[in-house]
């Protein structure tokens, strides 16, 4: 007898177990429909998704696992070629279902029918408890005979039409599980009548009361930290059993002003530095409201300038719980002299309503200038304003909004405008590329004029920016949006030595909140006055930032100033960046002048604030501005100081040249794109964009021409000032 | 035979309409599609949440996709058919972990919400897929890389945002080559046909793959 022979004499129970397994699997696996599988992998999501609370963190785990494996077999068969592989892929799902079936069984709650041709007897309580007005009831359901369902239903009692039955279609014969998704559930209880259906069978009623806990009831307040008057806030209140955030019960309703347009909700998902970012209402002062019993969170907000409380507490059915919430200010940038704007604000504002409502939502985030721009393109505008200028502006204490539009904005040709301070709306579509045309009346009543999304260059902003920047029509350049700085495009042409002031924008509805990135004015020690404001955008005396607040002086110049040197004198910059313990901490100060960093200090001893005094030898004129960051990833940066020499540009003259072409490649594409949009023309003569562009060609090559020209004289300037600077 | 007769022209234009959502991914747009994309790092797997916002244009172009029986109204047997195709979308989501290439499973079933507003010619439409990939071998260091070709002919604002679990860390490498730990944003142009990517280094408790994380 030799060795194998013994070894299988041995182990023959075993093999014959094995082989039996393996055709029972196989069989099994043959049985089993790509759609059972999925109807499990469903239910699995469902309650690992929105209800997580029906089963301990083991069990969800467990779940997770499983889902996971039952999406691979998914996964595997679909992408198989063969029936063989079909049917490999499902080979190992029974074990999985079997496995699911007995996670169900152990560890969540669930209420059991027994059904016949004619009844369906509940075997267990025939009272269910959710555990609020929001919750899920997982029904087994066992007919006789074998087979498997795993099924879930979605059902809004609001909503759900009086004596309308509930459709749960079982399988034939064998076990559902059914896991029946409630939202709103009525006070106390409701009996459901549920009517379970098979194939080639008569549907079956059963009655099923739920029950839900007495809501405890929350009284709120949020106050202001100068006055401890109540204040508008940013709010989010999260219930802990489930995970899912809820509105508060006066929550002010923003959606109505978006136009449908980006992400049209009164939620706002807020862009923000940190742990902050995410979903947030905005209340009115206070609410009170019922909500479930159980544990939740409620972070509050108000701008950068505060710190946000963050608090867990707990409620029981029934019970009164008062809140009062002071949001403590970390810096006070009024008391510096500083006042905060977002130049990029979308919102109808037609009505004294609709003031209202951005009124809440600015003190909210305590953003004291919004530039509530309409928006345009070539077809329409969207965003109404019921006028423009002082008489619409709507002020509140230290709290203004300011209509101002986005508009000339395309997006394949020359970038978006914004405006603000207007006192009309400027727009003509028969000049609509002519932004010029614009950008003057803009001037002309008083306004002030900027390009939009230059962080990101985005909508070929460089071809607007190397056409209009020459000819001094642009003030301002929005360098911060969605919780980002970009500054690639700004440096270039503040290098070729055009002033050009720092912007930031949250363009809401498209951006997640007002302020969360902003501007800081600075009025000095006079009283908050929005003509003051935009008077000292218009002077540059600005930062932007999402954290650190921002002081720099270049001898006595501050930002958007121009100083003039003198030979052989080197300048004094002072500049500062702070944070605070419970908010963030700048990480490090950069001094950058002419797009270089010539001095970076690192916060080695976690101080609140980073100063640094520095001399520097500034030649023959230079930019000057600082930027900071903070550890939880928010920026700042400020407008430069423009130190000049006369007979000098301020500029980065090695790279001059070579900026130069790219500003000329800018202008190239403008006058391909005429060629180009021609030709287009001819094939698709209804493209509006293209049919005015062209239209309006002639004189936009005349600007683009004037521009070349410009260029061409500032590259004759290199050379000249090369000479000069050699000669000196 | 009469029925299958008459059934016929239907299959047929639910297989064309349906291979049209399906390809949507590659329909030129005037404007954009902004996503969010959610990388979540832990020992056994990577998840990935994509969240996309269809605005103007777009959204038009993909309801009228989802209107499978042209009557201007999406139904929820519509919506149900869009979520199948929507399965289809990954398949535009390139990874690599090192040089192994990715397959994303779905974790969760895709969503598409147009905001109770189920009319063809209205505005905003989001779409949510939620996808995973196990760690190879259980390998939880090494380098991620990921490539966006979702309606790469649209302009796109995205955001990246990671988070990591299970004491593996994560930094992303930006396409200008800055190098984040938690959220970055980046606007780019259509691409017609190329892509958009982005390298995450992860470092865990082993470091299987070679890459140093850095």
């Amino acid at each position: 007898m030799n060795g194998m022979t013994i070894f299988l004499k041995r182990r023959r129970r075993a093999i014959l177990w094995t082989v039996g397994l393996f055709f029972f699997v196989t069989l099994e696996a043959q049985s089993i429909e790509r759609s059972t599988v999925e109807e499990a992998a469903n239910l699995a999501s469902a309650i690992l998704q929105r209800h997580p609370n029906m089963m301990d963190e083991n069990a969800r785990i467990h779940l997770d696992r499983l889902n996971r494996s039952l999406r691979e077999a998914l996964a595997f068969e679909r992408r198989s070629q063969s029936d063989e592989d079909r049917r490999d892929a499902l080979s190992q799902t029974p074990g999985l279902l079997e496995d699911l079936r007995a996670t169900l069984d152990a560890a969540m709650p669930q209420t059991r029918f027994l059904i016949d041709e004619t009844q369906a007897v509940l075997q267990t309580d025939a009272r269910v408890e959710l555990p609020g007005d929001q919750g899920a009831i997982l029904l087994r359901i066992d007919a006789q005979g074998e087979g498997t369902r795993f099924i879930s239903l979605e059902m809004d009692s609001e909503t759900y039409p009086e004596h309308r039955r509930v459709g749960v279609e079982i399988a034939s014969t064998g076990t559902t599980w059914a896991l029946l998704e409630i939202e709103r559930a009525p006070k106390a209880q409701m009996t459901l009548m549920l009517d379970l259906t098979r194939p080639d069978a008569p549907s079956v009623p059963a009655l099923l009361t739920v029950a839900t806990p007495e809501p405890a009831r929350l009284l709120l307040t949020a106050l202001c930290d100068e006055n401890d008057e109540p204040t508008p806030a940013m709010i989010r209140l999260t219930w802990k059993t489930n995970g899912r955030d809820r509105m508060p019960s006066n929550a002010v309703a923003i959606e109505p002003l978006m136009d449908r347009q980006g992400q049209p909700r009164s939620r706002r998902d807020a862009r923000l530095p940190g742990d902050w970012g995410g979903p947030y209402w905005c209340i009115p002062e206070s609410f009170d409201m019922e909500i479930p019993p159980g544990e939740w969170e409620i972070i509050i907000r108000r701008g950068v300038e505060h710190i946000p409380i963050r608090e867990t507490f707990t409620v029981d059915s029934g019970q009164l719980v008062e809140k009062v919430y002071r949001i403590e200010r970390w810096v006070d940038m009024p008391r510096r002299g500083w006042y905060s704007g977002d130049e990029h604000v979308h919102a109808r504002m037609a009505s004294d309503a609709d003031a209202a409502i951005l009124m809440a939502w600015a003190r909210a985030e305590d953003i004291h200038v919004s530039n509530v721009v309409l928006m345009g393109d070539v077809h329409r505008t969207w965003f109404q304003q019921r006028g423009w200028g002082p008489e619409f502006r709507v002020q509140m204490n230290n709290h203004a909004l300011s209509p101002g539009q986005e508009d000339p904005r395309t997006h394949q040709e020359l970038g978006h405008t914004i405006h603000m301070n207007t006192t009309g709306m400027i727009r003509d579509v028969d000049r609509y590329f002519l932004y010029d045309w614009t950008f003057e009346r803009a001037r002309s009543q008083g306004g002030l004029s900027g390009f939009c999304h230059v962080l990101f260059n985005m909508f070929e902003v460089h071809r607007g920016m190397a056409l209009f920047v020459p000819f001094e029509f642009v003030d301002f350049i929005e360098i911060m949006q969605f919780n980002q700085m970009g500054t690639d495009l700004y440096y270039q042409f503040l290098n070729l030595g055009f002033p050009l002031t720092v912007a930031a924008g949250s363009d809401v509805p498209w951006g997640g909140t007002v302020g969360e990135v902003r501007m800081y004015a600075h009025l000095g020690d006079a009283p908050f006055n929005v003509d003051a404001w935009f008077e000292a955008v218009r002077a540059g005396r600005v930062f932007v930032t999402n954290g650190p607040m921002l002081d720099l002086r270049v001898n006595d110049a501050m930002p958007g100033d121009t100083l003039t040197l003198e030979p052989n004198a080197p300048v004094l910059i002072s500049a500062s960046a702070l944070g605070h313990p419970e908010r963030f901490l700048p990480t490090a100060l950069e001094i950058v002048a002419n797009g270089e960093v010539i001095h970076r200090i690192e916060n080695e001893n976690r101080d609140a604030e980073l100063r640094v005094e520095m001399e520097w030898d500034a030649d023959y004129g230079a930019w000057i501005a600082i930027r900071a960051f903070g550890d939880d990833g928010s920026q700042a940066h400020t407008t430069p100081v423009y130190a000049t020499r006369p007979g000098f540009r301020f500029w980065k003259i090695d790279e001059a040249e070579q900026l130069i072409e790219r500003r000329m490649a800018s202008l190239n594409d403008i006058v391909e794109m005429a060629a180009r949009y021609r030709v287009d023309l001819e094939n698709d003569p209804t493209n509006l964009t293209k049919r005015l562009f062209v239209a309006q060609a002639p004189e936009l090559l005349e600007r683009v021409e004037m521009a070349q020209h410009y260029y061409a004289e500032l590259k004759e300037r290199v050379d000249r000032e090369r000479e000069l600077r050699a000669s000196d | 035979m009469r029925y299958r007769r008459e059934l016929l022209p239907l299959l047929l234009c639910c297989v064309a309409v349906g291979t049209e959502l399906r390809a949507f991914c590659h329909a030129p747009f005037s404007s954009f599609v902004e996503r969010h994309f959610f990388i979540s790092f832990s020992f056994e797997y990577i998840d990935l949440e994509v969240v996309l916002y269809f605005h103007h244009e777009e959204a038009r172009a993909i309801r009228r996709a989802i209107d499978l029986d042209g009557d201007g109204r999406l139904s929820p047997h519509e919506f149900e058919r869009c979520r199948e195709r929507m399965e289809f979308w990954s398949e535009n989501l390139f990874a690599w972990f090192g040089e192994i290439p990715i397959e994303w499973v779905h974790l969760h079933p895709a969503l598409i919400d147009t905001h109770g507003v189920n009319g063809v010619n209205s505005s905003l439409v989001e779409a949510r897929l939620y996808l995973f990939a196990p760690m190879p071998n259980d390998c939880d260091s090494g380098l991620l890389r990921l490539e966006d070709r979702l309606f790469s002919d649209a302009n796109a604002l995205i955001t990246w945002e990671i988070e990591t679990r299970d004491g593996v860390d994560a930094l992303m490498k930006t396409p200008g080559n800055e190098v984040v730990d938690s959220t970055f944003v980046l606007a780019s142009p259509r691409l017609q046909g190329a892509s958009r990517e982005i390298e995450i280094s992860f470092i865990g408790k082993s470091n299987c793959l070679g890459g140093d994380g850095t």
